[in-house]
């Protein structure tokens, strides 16, 4: 194990009156600090002094790691099992991620949950690449003092269906992350019905899914996944959506109170322009809008990632934060044109180019000239890119209006020149009729 | 915005007698003495006895540099309607970086400052504190730790090994 640097006294000279403070600390602080550390490292400071001794027992977390089965046994009876029952448990986190296909005996993570109940636990984190998840989930249902799950990974059983227990008892939880497999929409909904304080849900979704999700209390979404969704969302609570994926989603619904978009896509391709154009306007009232395209690396020349040349950009009436990364050649620089275009209430763009992987070029003909940014020069002299703030004052603007004003190419004429003909500088009444 | 509250000026004076004058605002961050203040709004002048004036001093420096920021983000937000989301996150930044550099101090000290967060209750200065401490801790063989937190170990070797036995599985070599 490398040596850190530690801090010490080096200039002063050895003081056996000086006293050692920090075993001097009171044991809630003390407790404070070994609670920030895995149960290994706090177990350890059990032998630094008599002071130390069962100190760690209180600390209100519990975090278990291994990647052998008989450690995490030993670890998990000491900690857990043996806990002392006046200890409240403020939050479990458990991980096993055995290299091979060794698991843990279901009987201990259901005597874990269920030890972890009856201490009120609060916060439960389990991360397994080798748990079945279907017969414990019982377990951490009934934990009714539970206010976040995290199950971000567990074996999954391809062929079956899973079937959720009722979660009625689950009426304090506020933040869920789950990962989905086959599951219909009908049970799906009945367990977020069920979870009546249900603010934050993460959903990791493993298969192509037609899935509508109802809820009256979610404010904040995030869907991550590699295949197509088609997303139903019926959330008029929602405030949040952020979606990453390498697949371009078909969303319905209503999310009227919608604020805050986050879009990260991977391995995009020309094809999927036109539900790429429909998801923009799928969400064109939010306030806040963060988007990353990362282009198929399989594509020779640049293509449109945004908006589908020759047709209309939808209005984004209540856009006032623009946070667009992307590689920016003239097709992304000309869709974010229109964009801000159509942005009558922007008040901060931050534009970051983001080239196609390097070792991709000279490879199937690609030319780096194609994919080099456009973007206008910036205060640093480069072109990676460009921040443009406080868009209400006239100072600033003059570099913001060169990019509005930015002609493009002929041949891509197409691309509605009359929809962005000023109405940006129109709507702000900058533009005289 | 109540501008006349901030305008006030509080002398805090610390165990070895020394004096701070600081605006309410500041003086406010500590939640000991915001409350202590709301109890009785005339008082001027608060003795700490439980703090020395170079940790007192840290404090002020910690409470002023978040005052700051605020004020700042807060300016910005006024001037605006809504503070600009890039800016705001590189303030952030700013200011983690700033109680990076603030931690930069020797154990005695952190020691120190972690009992004057708590007596004062500042809890931002506390939650960073006591993350600086356990990083120290972090990963680091017992012996490691004793050595930089100057801690005597008092047990004998028999009641160690018997910790130890206990225990086993945290005392192998890490994985």
């Amino acid at each position: 194990m490398a040596l850190s640097p530690i801090l010490i006294h080096s200039d002063l000279p050895d003081d056996p009156n000086r006293v050692d403070n920090f075993s001097n600390l009171p044991d809630e602080l003390i407790i404070g600090i070994l609670s920030l550390l895995c149960t290994r490292d706090a177990v350890r400071t059990s032998i630094l002094a008599r002071r130390f001794g069962h100190l760690w027992e209180s600390s209100p977390s519990i975090n278990i790691f291994s990647s052998q089965s008989d450690k995490f046994v030993a670890m998990a009876d000491h900690a857990l099992l043996q806990r002392n029952l006046t200890k409240s448990l403020l939050s479990l986190r458990l991980s096993f991620t055995s290299n091979s296909n060794e698991s843990l005996p279901v009987s201990l993570i259901s005597s874990c949950l269920i030890k972890a109940r009856n201490l009120n636990l609060r916060h439960l984190i389990i991360h397994d690449f080798t748990l079945m998840l279907e017969p414990i989930l019982p377990i951490i249902f009934s934990i009714n003092s539970l206010e976040s799950l995290d199950i971000p990974s567990y074996r999954l059983d391809h062929d079956k269906e899973y079937s959720l227990p009722a979660a009625t008892m689950l009426t304090c939880l506020r933040s869920l992350r789950f990962l989905v497999f086959k599951i219909n929409s009908a049970k799906l909904n009945r367990l977020l019905s069920e979870l009546c304080c249900l603010e934050d849900l993460h959903l990791e979704m493993m298969m192509e899914h037609d899935v509508s999700l109802s809820s009256h209390t979610i404010r904040k979404l995030k869907v991550t996944t590699s295949r197509t969704i088609y997303l139903g969302l019926y959330i008029p609570t929602l405030e949040l959506l952020h979606y990453e994926s390498s697949r371009v989603p078909c969303f319905r619904g209503e999310i009227p109170s919608l604020r805050e978009v986050v879009f990260i896509f991977d391995y995009v391709g020309e094809k999927d322009i036109n539900a790429r154009s429909g998801l923009l306007k799928y969400i064109s009232h939010a306030e806040k809008l963060t988007l990353e395209i990362n282009e198929d690396t399989e594509e020779i020349y640049p293509f449109p990632l945004m908006l589908e040349p020759g047709k209309v950009a939808p209005m984004f009436s209540g856009l006032k934060h623009l946070d667009v990364t992307a590689c920016f050649h003239d097709f992304n620089l000309e869709a974010v044109v229109i964009l801000l275009h159509h942005s009558p209430a922007l008040e901060s763009v931050r534009l970051v180019h983001k080239p196609p992987a390097s070792f991709t070029f000279g490879a199937n003909k690609r030319k780096k000239k194609d994919w080099a940014s456009k973007l206008p020069r910036n205060a640093d002299g480069n072109r990676c890119y460009a921040y443009f703030t406080n868009l209400y004052s006239d100072e600033n603007s003059e570099e913001f209006m060169k990019l509005l004003n930015k002609k493009f190419t002929p041949e891509r004429k197409r691309m509605k020149p009359q929809s962005r003909k000023c109405t940006f500088l129109k709507n702000r009444g900058l533009l005289e009729e | 915005m109540a501008r006349s509250s901030t305008e006030n000026m509080i002398t805090l004076m610390s165990s070895d007698g020394e004096e701070f004058m600081v605006t309410e605002k500041v003086a406010r961050e500590c939640t000991t003495i915001r409350n202590m203040l709301e109890d009785d709004c005339v008082i001027t002048n608060i003795p700490l006895p439980n703090v020395t004036s170079d940790i007192l001093s840290m404090v002020i420096e910690y409470c002023m540099e978040h005052v700051a920021a605020a004020e700042k983000a807060a300016a910005e937000t006024a001037e605006k309607g809504s503070s600009s989301a890039p800016a705001a996150a590189k303030a952030n930044k700013d200011l983690e970086e700033w109680d990076k550099a603030f931690m930069n101090v020797d154990v005695y000290t952190l020691c120190d400052l972690i009992l004057a967060a708590n007596y004062l209750n500042v809890s931002g200065l506390l939650d960073l504190t006591i993350q600086t401490a356990a990083n120290l801790i972090k990963g680091k063989s017992p012996e490691q730790i004793r050595k930089t937190f100057h801690i005597q170990n008092d047990l004998s070797l028999e009641e160690e090994e018997k910790i130890r036995s206990q225990t086993p599985w945290a005392f192998e070599k890490s994985e």
